[in-house]
């Protein structure tokens, strides 16, 4: 496991990471907590195509999917856990 | 029901349904009301509101539906009107609508209510979902952990609304609970106390907040709350708030909205993890949606399956529409013609006569022609909407619409807008974002619609014969171009620092129910036939009478308003290479439908549509001729678009601003290719 937080938007399909910290502003902290995004929240990406926006979920609930724009899930700085890849990985990066 | 007959009854009970979007709350809302529901806008935003009745027992409840939000801050317009009205129009009690597959983040927004001290009752919605998802919710355990009646409802199938009502009715009449006192450490509560004893000592805080409520909220950092007590010169406790922030952000180590956020959502773990069980592991749940999800949000497949859902909507709307707008428009043309048969057989004098055909029946046709379009494209938007797939269409263009500075969500209006320009702002509805709205709005009219193809045919038929579809296609370009070019504008100067992050759920997929479906195309539609169609219907009428008077003239002839109005106009058209009446007065009655601008030429150069090819090329050259079509894609839309603009944005202003910029817009393109035309050509030459 890696201890080195880095952001959201980097982490590939079918990863998960913990919520470390939120660097954006106010307002986009604000949306992100009514969202379920809040620090020590588990998410794992569903799709990661390295550009527009990004899939994900969050906590244990694995039904609700989240778009978020790159831009947003920039601002989100994560650490990385334990790879899984069982029968719930992503999908994207097709190529 | 009459307005009159209601203010009569004793005062009524208020109920409002409060909950996320994607929760059910409008399917709830419509099984709790039926058809007696209205249709309005919140008082001076762009925001819809409905209201509806509920009867239970011969008790008479209003419901009113607030718009769906994640939380109750000052995040957006939506959560702004949803939590002014809980806590400034006391509602009387709160259906707060749950989605039960996605529990957590729902009852994010219930606490809210809870720590407002209202009176709430939840619909614990989606259950038979729940289930197949291996959720195991003991709905009277999380009831007696919340402190709140739970009903457990499948809207989509009526369940359960009955029980709701019955709780809601009971809750109309009790006494509302103190405010729920989460417990946030230490640290926080200290200064909670301090700035909530400092509020209790102000009676015009105290009457319009809960004290604690307010005091977590400005420790939050709410703007809006902020603001109203430094408006009101609350500077004692805007100086606690201040004092307490440094102190806590110095304890904690870190932002206090965060830490209250982390405690809010601890709590409702709690709830959740002692009330609920999941019988299935998360692996075992790769659901329909994802597989779904798997094609229609591929890298590559993505688009294509998003270009053919978009072609099979427009096919819908208008090759189903287009028959249907025939059967009314001839529908009309006879019912014109039996009305001056039968007028001129008593003897009415001919102003009359055509007052009441070409002005009232003309107008009346001319409203009920866009009936047909308008109904089947919101059809189409709410089985698009319903089933989940917008969200998608959403995420796939987003990152497209995203490098011309709008949101996914813009790209169906603007093509809708190809084929008519009033659906596809009224398709803008989807979006949430009042600037990425407004933006798509004032930049629909430049979509060329079908109704200026007839211009484009006439004169590039009669000037360039060669490259007809070419020159047309380069109008359609020409559209585009400078929707991109005004939408970049309108961002960066009209809409400065408002970023709207891109962040939205992409609900599961679902079969929509025919009643959803129904009731959003009829609520849709009808308003667009009431508001829009009283503006039309003017118009029509007010033009109608510009041609017709002063008495005794000639239809549209110079002597009349119209032809008057033309002269005078013609010198400012001068520059674009069209300075004469006939064109004028022809681009004043192509305010009422665009291709309503051949009809007039034909009209006023005496000639029938099938003379007029020939007509034009004595009048007009190749280069004005160009400058002409130009004018007629960009200047001012058509009064019917004028009017959904109006209803939409709910604004004279904005309406105003897209007549105006239109034209100017207009006048300056078709000069710049006149001028620059000739200067080439005399280069040339």
């Amino acid at each position: 496991m890696w201890e080195k937080s880095f952001p959201l938007s980097f982490l590939p399909p079918g990863e998960k990471a913990k919520v470390e910290d939120i660097t954006g502003g106010l307002t986009l902290r604000q949306r992100l907590t009514e969202l379920g995004i809040i620090r020590g929240k588990h998410v794992q990406v569903i799709r990661n195509d390295n550009f527009g926006p990004l899939i994900i979920t969050i906590g244990d609930n694995g039904d609700c999917r989240l778009a978020i724009g790159r831009g947003m899930a920039q601002k989100i700085m994560v650490i990385k856990e334990g790879n899984k890849t069982n029968g719930r990985s992503g999908f994207g990066q097709d190529a | 029901m009459g307005e009159a007959a209601l203010a009569k009854m004793p005062k009524e009970k208020v109920v409002a349904l409060a909950g996320n979007p994607n929760s059910g709350k409008t399917s709830i809302f419509n099984d709790l009301t039926g058809s007696r529901q209205h249709v309005g806008n919140w008082p001076g935003v762009t925001v819809e509101k409905k209201e509806g009745k509920a009867v239970y027992q011969g008790q008479i409840l209003k419901i009113i539906d607030l718009p769906g939000t994640y939380s109750l801050g000052a995040y957006s317009e939506d959560e702004l009107i949803a939590r002014n009205f809980i806590l400034f129009d006391h509602p009387d009690a709160i259906i707060n609508v749950v989605d039960a597959t996605n529990l957590e983040r729902n009852l994010y927004l219930t606490l809210q209510l809870l720590e407002m001290g209202v009176k709430v009752v939840v619909a614990l919605n989606m259950m038979d979902e729940a289930k197949k998802q291996g959720l195991d919710i003991k709905v009277d355990k999380l009831s007696s952990l919340l402190g709140v009646p739970i009903v457990p409802t499948v809207a989509t199938r009526q369940e359960g609304i009955k029980e709701v009502l019955a709780e809601a009715a009971k809750m109309v009449l009790k006494t509302p609970p103190s405010p729920l006192a989460l417990n946030y450490g230490r640290e926080i509560e200290g200064e909670i106390n301090k700035l909530e004893a400092l509020i209790g000592q102000d009676p015009f805080l105290t009457q319009r907040y809960p004290a604690r409520w307010l005091a977590v909220k400005l420790l939050e950092g709410d703007e809006r709350l902020q603001q109203e007590l430094m408006e009101n010169k609350k500077g004692s406790i805007l100086a606690q708030l201040e004092k307490s922030r440094k102190a806590l952000a110095t304890v904690l180590g870190e932002e206090v909205e965060a830490v209250i956020a982390e405690r809010r959502y601890g709590f409702i773990n709690g709830i959740v993890k002692e009330s609920v069980k999941r019988q299935k592991s998360l692996e075992e749940r790769l659901t329909l949606s994802d597989r779904i999800d798997k094609i229609v949000t591929n890298r590559y497949l993505g688009v294509p399956v998003f270009l053919l859902l978009m072609w099979i909507v427009f096919q819908f709307t208008f090759k189903l529409g287009d028959p249907l707008v025939g059967v009314i428009e001839g529908a009309f043309e006879s019912l014109n013609g039996v009305a001056s048969n039968r007028l001129e057989a008593i003897g009415a004098p001919r102003l009359l006569i055509s007052f009441l055909t070409d002005g009232i029946i003309g107008g009346l046709g001319s409203v009920l022609v866009f009936i047909p379009p308008i109904f089947l494209l919101f059809l189409a938007i709410s089985i698009l909407e319903d089933s989940g797939y917008m969200a998608r269409a959403a995420y796939i263009m987003d990152r497209f619409m995203h490098a011309l500075g709008l949101h996914g969500k813009s790209f169906l209006p603007l093509l809708i807008g190809f084929g008519c320009n009033v659906p596809g702002i009224m398709a803008t509805r989807t979006l949430e974002n009042r600037r990425d709205r407004l933006i798509t709005i004032l930049i629909n009219p430049l979509m060329s619609c079908t109704a200026r193809l007839p211009v484009y045919v006439l004169f590039a038929g009669a000037f360039f014969p060669a490259y007809q579809g070419w020159v047309i296609f380069s109008l359609y370009l020409l559209g585009v171009a400078l929707a991109i070019l005004m939408g970049k504008l309108f961002k960066s100067v009209l809409f400065k620092g408002e970023v709207a992050p891109f962040v939205m759920e992409l609900p599961p997929y679902r079969v929509p129910t025919l009643r959803g479906l129904f009731i959003h195309m009829w609520e849709r539609g009808s308003c667009f036939v009431r508001k829009a169609g009283t503006i039309i219907f003017g118009v029509v009428v007010l033009v109608w009478a510009l041609s017709n008077l002063p008495p005794g003239v000639e239809y549209a002839s110079p002597e009349s308003f119209i032809g008057r109005i033309g002269s005078f106009l013609a010198p400012a058209l001068a520059p674009a290479g069209f300075g004469t009446r006939e064109a004028a007065a022809a681009l004043i009655f192509g305010i009422l439908a665009k291709e309503v601008v051949v009809g007039t030429l034909g009209v006023l150069y005496g000639v029938g549509e099938e003379g007029l090819s020939e007509v034009i090329t004595q009048h007009f050259t190749p280069l004005s001729a160009y400058a002409f079509m130009v004018m007629t894609l960009i200047y001012v839309p058509c009064v019917a678009t004028i009017a959904a603009i109006r209803r939409e944005t709910n604004s004279w202003g904005w309406t105003a601003f897209a007549v105006g910029y239109s034209l100017v817009l207009g006048w300056v393109m078709a000069v710049l290719v006149f001028q620059m035309g000739r200067l080439i050509g005399t280069f040339l030459i």
